[in-house]
């Protein structure tokens, strides 16, 4: 499917979590999952949700969004992104059984995992990143070079933790990275993350309010 | 001002129609070569309008996408930036000497986004050999995964083509330990074994060996951690912080990684405490072909057609009694099918040693 095609299909924001398959340390999956059920909540009012459809962080967080729409009754207004021929593991499938529309919804995206992380950059509206390796970093850069906002669960480990330490001057700025350090936002809880999305304008915005 | 605050005009309220019937900026042609790294620029600069009304109307011709003001950036530039900031993921505590130094010296070598690209780890082999095996898939921090399509197949005569870039990758990150999941990846382990030997004597890991464990969801998570148990005792007394390859010839659910992961790091903090860091990386074949069942349908035309996928009397182990058995411990199956198949993938393997060999000489005469 184009990119065209997948912003256009999905109400926004269009809200991407990025995360390692297999997390590094001060990865706590408990957070990951409370992260998901408050996206969910956030996005009820209007919204999309995906991930990149791997094992690791992706699953807990999607975890989190069956959670919510177990306890609510509802659809789980999200999606995952692979590269066409990739499927996701059946715990995905497992999950979305459990919600009201029953199905997960895979939108095929790429020829490879190298492609897709450009599709990734550009769905978003934004992105939160929860700890990560080094693809993470490269969904993030492309991402913030596409001018993307990108939420970071700064305690979480990994690429969230780099990109925080990278806003706040404890990670020099690279010389020839020119980019926009405010589109970092760098938070310390799921809470936040959910409170910047709530405040700022531009996704009342997005999502008509 | 963010990207998204541009692409809305600032503060003002958003027409979803607008949004829709904006103009396209970019062509289907660009999208394709930005996604596959083709154009020379990794963003394409930002279009000029006007000469796109004089595109062709067609609306099959456009590709539109959310509005952008990307940055102009070459490849380079941001892999540079990627593999910058990536070096900083390996200065954490948890990620000391060894780590960083494998990683470091795997960095100096690539030039993908990944750690290491297929094509790096096969760059000194010229020999002649279908690329369609050899370089389908990634190498990642996760591990390496090759994908295959569905016409790919695999049998005892070429298998050696197929687990080249997983022997170039254990070769590469000298891995503790190989555990290779039975009975599916028994014969993908033993051909991994078999070409590191010929190719670079002995086996990297700690004890020299390729481990065989059963990864299943059929047996009780005491059966998996019994099973485990004196092994992950091996490997926490020789290293406080092992780096674990485990093998496996086909992902579907990701159960195996998951089960083999949280089993080997729960009997390791048994032994050793809270603060021993299994360091993971898996090697899979995955995608419609991943599965290297050698079904008829799959074979027909190669030398011997084979079938090891859940065959015992072809992968020459089996648990339980029966087809599919669940026991947790295997049992050899000293079967004809089974000593055929190893003599004709060991003799596969020889040829294209052979041939690995010829081209380096010829390499070298040159």
């Amino acid at each position: 499917m184009s990119l065209k095609e997948i912003i256009e299909k999905y109400p926004h924001p269009i809200i991407g979590v990025i995360g390692a398959s297999t997390p590094l340390p001060g990865y706590n999956p408990r957070e990951a999952k409370d992260l998901g059920y408050k996206l969910r909540d956030f996005v009820e009012k209007g919204g999309s949700l995906f991930t990149g459809g791997v094992p690791g962080v992706g699953l807990d967080v999607y975890e989190g969004i069956v959670g919510y729409c177990e306890e609510r009754g509802v659809e789980d207004k999200f999606f995952v992104m692979l590269p066409t021929d990739i499927s996701p593991p059946q715990e995905y499938f497992d999950l979305a059984s459990r919600t009201k529309n029953g199905k997960l919804i895979v939108e095929s995206a790429g020829k490879d995992m190298e492609e897709r992380r450009d599709y990734v950059a550009e769905v978003a509206d934004s992105l939160v990143v929860i700890n990560g390796g080094m693809g993470t970093i490269d969904e993030a850069v492309k991402g913030l070079y596409s001018g993307k906002e990108v939420l970071c669960l700064s305690n979480s480990g990994g690429a969230a933790e780099i990109l925080s330490k990278l806003r706040l001057g404890e990670i020099p700025k690279l010389s020839d990275m020119d980019v926009d350090m405010d589109l970092i936002k760098t938070c310390n809880s799921p809470d936040e993350i959910i409170g910047y999305l709530i405040n700022n304008k531009l996704y009342k915005q997005l999502r008509g309010e | 001002m963010s990207r998204l605050q541009d692409i809305f005009d600032g503060g003002k309220d958003i027409d979803r129609e607008e949004f829709r019937d904006e103009k396209p900026r970019i062509f289907y042609e660009q999208e394709r070569q930005i996604l596959n790294g083709m154009g020379e620029e990794y963003f394409p600069p930002a279009r000029d309008i006007s000469k796109e009304k004089e595109a062709p109307s067609k609306s099959e011709d456009y590709i539109i996408y959310a509005p952008s003001k990307s940055k102009k950036i070459s490849k380079e530039k941001l892999y540079g930036n990627v593999q910058d900031l990536s070096k900083h993921l390996f200065l954490t505590p948890h990620h000391e000497d060894k780590i960083f130094y494998k990683q470091n010296e795997i960095i100096k070598t690539k030039n993908t986004t990944y750690m290491i690209s297929l094509e790096s780890l096969l760059t000194k082999y010229k020999f002649n050999s279908s690329k369609k095996f050899i370089s389908r898939g990634n190498v990642f921090m996760g591990g390496i995964n090759l994908k295959y399509d569905q016409d790919t197949m695999v049998n005892a005569g070429n298998i050696g083509e197929f687990v080249l870039p997983i022997v170039e990758y254990i070769h590469a990150i000298k891995p503790d330990y190989v555990i290779a999941s039975d009975r599916g990846a028994r014969l993908l382990g033993l051909a991994v074994f078999e070409l590191y030997r010929r190719l670079h004597g002995k086996f990297p890991t700690s004890d020299g060996t390729l481990r065989f464990r059963r990864f299943s969801k059929s047996n009780t998570k005491k059966e998996t951690e019994d099973h485990l148990r004196s092994l992950v005792k091996d490997m926490v007394a020789v290293e406080d912080n092992p780096t674990v390859l485990v093998l496996d010839d086909w992902v579907c659910s990701g159960g195996t990684k998951v089960l083999a992961e949280e089993t080997i790091s729960r009997l390791a903090r048994q032994y050793r405490g809270d603060k021993v860091k299994v360091d993971f990386k898996f090697g899979v074949l995955m995608g419609a072909g991943g599965d290297i069942s050698g079904h008829d349908s799959k074979n027909s035309g190669f030398a011997g057609t084979v079938d090891w996928r859940d065959d015992s009397n072809i992968i020459g182990v089996k648990y339980g009694e029966n087809w599919g058995g669940s026991d947790i411990k295997g049992s050899a199956v000293r079967s004809q099918g089974s000593k055929k198949y190893r003599k004709r993938m060991y003799k596969g393997i020889r040829k294209l040693t052979k041939k690995i060999n010829e081209a380096e000489q010829e390499k070298a005469a040159a």
